[in-house]
């Protein structure tokens, strides 16, 4: 046997027990929750979260917004539903419209109306749509360590009489738009809308105000996303809200 | 000194603990809230209380598992806002503050306009960056804090104590998954100052700070131009500029570029409210003599 | 488990039943389920009730973990019997009202991290309007109505004969006939089903009717089952050409 091998393997030897020593002490200083998360997740467990898909779609305008979303829900590859409405009026100028997982968006969407039902009651008014997104926006942020499933676009007219939308994040992160894409198709959606509508580097810079063109349009976007989306199809629900109140129609597109 | 919650966001002000700050609460089941009669009527495994709203837990007692599982739990609900540059620095005038606007979800830009500069109150700004909602609201929660604060003594709190509010705060949450690396300044009675603030509770006083994936080449400019005796334009020159390399050089940096000044008088103004960041490359450029293309003494290879 | 954790009885369902089904038809609703209870790849009983009345009106079926099925059971009995105390007998919820009360408990069960593993389908048809009524929840808490549903392996397996043979006006007889194919196919299928079906139907006029179960006759005798895949005599259609 080769002296210097030997020596050396010895050494190695000796580093390695090292090292188990250092490890398992430092298993033991770990953190009780820290060891317990470890065995959990080996098992699998219940996983609350389950995405539903579908794509939303909203377009402010001068004295109107409109709101085009699909109307499919899925859970994988199968399609529970083709006429689940996904968006809910909240006041006479306001709407909500989401994607993500059901559950967690109709349980929104109530909490929602109760809130702004309980706002008329003790204060003897309407909440401004100005109100609704930052009650919406704590709301969300409310759920920071469980986070509602549901990516939020909240539509109306403001106090002048112009249309606005807010876009939200998962735990309520929120800005103003002048439009908005949420859900399984708002990759395909964006670059739609910036070359359509006041995007960032676009020349005019002024609202539309033809609610029949934007309406096409949002249309056109919907049904575009659905050619190349398999999450989005089946029916395209237009919601227009503007200061005569909210008008809902539905057209089928793709629904395969 | 005897509080026994001595710098702990709740020491700060001496109304019942309950009505006034955010602290823990595993036990006590509070019938406050509407939300609490939707979700909370056949027990609950804890939460955390605040003024005004209620802080809905995770299944089980592990908060940290839970957060950090949420990505295979729920592909895209943890994506937003990630890439940024922020920077602030002081100088004679006061603090000057200047971002980008670009907010991505991996590699797709989600928008290029976002407001990263969050507008405390009339003498206090944050900048944003990490968790989009965690700057937001914790900081819209401290101006809260600092009204109560003001409205109770007669007095504005000082930046100082108002950035210790935020770092309290995140000492409390720490390690509870919120993202959140803020520069805070604002102005008082002793002039402007800056504090760096993140969710590791950290709270450092400083001249010269700039926060995000960008961060590291508007150091560069900075570095390079910086002099405390600087005048206003020179300054927001500055900001403008490192700004601008920053974001040509970090492609999760970009959009517009906006500018604040925290004066030593207790208020602070918007300079520039979105100057393009493309516009100013090409403007750069040209003043150096280049086209802002990039080509000058290569051979043209088309055609 | 750790003590000071959260009881949770179901992270894992033990005691599972296979897919359920519902549809309209021309007189009210129709529930079916077959009657095996598997346990792991073991029919732990091949004779257990799947579905039950949980109101005058109201009729559920439900895949998925038994124990949680009982539980179930349990809630929607407090509740029924809550609410014919409290009005004197004199309202009664409706079947929508239940659907939606079994979406909220297991949307609240989903966020104790301790759901009621369950797809249930609530069928119902009410006394006085006679307005018809087909809803599925699952686990989650999601709501979905619809003409026919379907649980389980069953969305994947029987979704399209649903799909292609439900009409608006189908008979009672026509209904059943289309609820036995979907059984067989699922009985052929599905390893943890059996070919003991039971169908409850809820109509005006007769309100929830749980029928008996009974075995659906399934047909092995097809060529496909005789030859065996792999083996090598079979002919293979390179030669036919």
């Amino acid at each position: 046997m080769d002296l210097e091998n030997y020596t050396n393997v010895n050494i190695f030897k000796k580093v390695y027990e090292k090292r188990e020593v250092s490890s398992i002490h430092n298993v033991v200083e770990q953190p009780h929750h820290l060891l317990k998360d470890n065995t959990q997740h080996a098992k699998g467990g219940f996983n609350p979260y389950v995405n539903n898909q579908g794509t939303t779609v909203a377009i402010a305008g001068k004295d109107f917004v409109l709101v085009a979303a699909d109307t499919r829900i899925s859970q994988g590859f199968n399609i529970l539903s083709r006429d689940y409405s996904r968006t809910t009026k909240l006041t006479d100028q306001c709407v909500i419209t989401s994607g993500g997982m059901v559950a967690d968006i109709e349980t929104l969407h109530k909490l929602l109306i109760a809130k702004v039902k309980t706002y008329q009651r003790q204060f003897k008014k309407t909440p401004t749509v100005e109100s609704l997104a930052q009650l919406l926006g704590n709301t969300l942020y409310g759920r920071r360590f469980m986070p509602y499933y549901a990516f939020n676009l909240l539509c109306g007219i403001d106090q002048n009489g112009q249309g606005s939308v807010y876009g939200y994040d998962a735990i309520g992160s929120w800005d103003k738009l002048t439009y908005g894409v949420q859900g399984s198709g708002s990759e395909l959606g964006a670059p739609i809308l910036d070359n359509q509508f006041v995007g960032h580097n676009y020349l005019v810079k002024t609202l539309p105000d033809d609610v029949s063109v934007v309406e096409d349009t949002g249309k056109d976007i919907i049904n575009s996303i659905a050619e190349r989306d398999i999450y989005t199809g089946d029916q395209v629900e237009i919601v227009i809200v503007d200061k005569n109140g909210i008008r809902v129609k539905r057209e089928p597109i793709r629904r395969d | 000194m005897d509080n026994e919650n001595f710098g702990l966001a709740k020491s700060f002000s001496s109304a019942p603990v309950l009505s006034i700050s955010p602290h823990t609460n595993f036990s006590q089941k509070e019938q406050t809230d509407i939300e609490h009669e939707l979700n909370e009527q056949v027990g609950t495994t804890g939460e955390y209380v605040s003024e005004g709203f209620c802080f809905k837990l995770a299944p089980g007692q592990d908060q940290i598992g839970f957060m950090r599982s949420l990505k295979e739990k729920a592909p895209k609900l943890t994506d937003f806002a990630k890439g940024t540059t922020t920077l602030a620095f002081e100088f004679q005038e006061g603090v000057l503050v200047a971002v980008d606007a670009r907010a991505t979800m991996g590699a797709f830009i989600s928008s290029n306009n976002v407001r990263k500069v969050i507008e405390i109150n009339d003498f206090l700004l944050g900048t944003m960056a990490g968790g989009a909602a965690d700057c937001m609201f914790w900081e819209k929660y401290v101006a809260m804090q600092c009204r109560v604060y003001e409205l109770r003594n007669g007095e504005k709190p000082s930046v100082a104590m108002a950035s210790m509010m935020l770092a309290s705060i995140m000492r409390q949450y720490r390690g509870q998954g919120l993202s959140m690396g803020t520069m805070f300044t604002g102005s008082d009675k002793t002039g402007a100052s800056l504090y760096y603030i993140d969710n590791d509770a950290t709270r450092v006083k400083g001249r010269l700070f700039a926060v995000g994936s960008g961060g590291t080449f508007a150091y560069g400019v900075l570095d390079t131009n910086y002099r405390y005796d600087m005048s206003l334009d020179e300054a927001v020159n500055l900001g403008i500029r490192a700004i601008t390399s920053a974001t040509f050089k970090d492609s999760a940096s970009g959009g517009v570029v906006r500018i604040y000044h925290v004066t030593n008088h207790g208020k602070w103004n918007l300079i520039h409210d979105a100057i393009d960041v493309s516009e100013l490359h090409y403007q750069f450029e040209q003043n150096k003599g280049h086209t802002g293309r990039g080509n000058e003494g290569k051979p043209n290879k088309y055609l | 488990m750790i003590s000071g954790q959260p009881r949770t009885h179901t992270q894992v369902p033990v005691n599972i039943g296979t897919s359920v089904m519902g549809l309209r038809y021309k007189d009210g609703i129709m529930l079916a389920a077959d009657t095996a209870v598997a346990y792991g790849s073991m029919k732990k009983t091949k004779h257990a009730q799947r579905m039950a009345a949980i109101s005058s009106d109201t009729a559920i079926a439900c895949s998925g973990e038994m124990s949680d099925f009982q539980e179930l059971l349990k809630i929607f009995r407090e509740k029924h019997d809550g609410d014919v105390i409290e009005n004197d007998g004199a309202l009664f919820l409706k079947p929508t009202d239940y659907f939606n009360y079994l979406s909220r408990v297991q949307y609240q069960r989903r966020m104790k991290g301790d759901p009621l593993w369950n797809g249930s389908i609530i069928g119902g048809v009410r006394q006085d309007s006679g307005d018809v009524f087909l809803g599925m929840v699952d686990l989650y808490g999601t709501k979905v109505e619809g003409n026919f549903l379907l649980t389980g392996l069953a969305a994947h397996y029987c979704q399209v004969l649903m799909q292609n043979s439900w009409r608006a006006d189908l008979t009672e007889a026509e209904a059943r006939a289309i609820i036995e194919d979907c059984m067989k196919v699922m009985f052929y299928r599905d390893k943890k089903a059996s070919d003991e079906i039971q169908i409850t139907t809820i109509t005006k006029d007769q309100g929830v009717k749980i029928h008996d179960p009974y075995r659906i006759q399934g047909e092995w005798n097809f060529q496909f089952f005789h030859d065996k895949t792999n083996e090598f005599w079979r002919p293979i259609r390179i030669y036919n050409n």
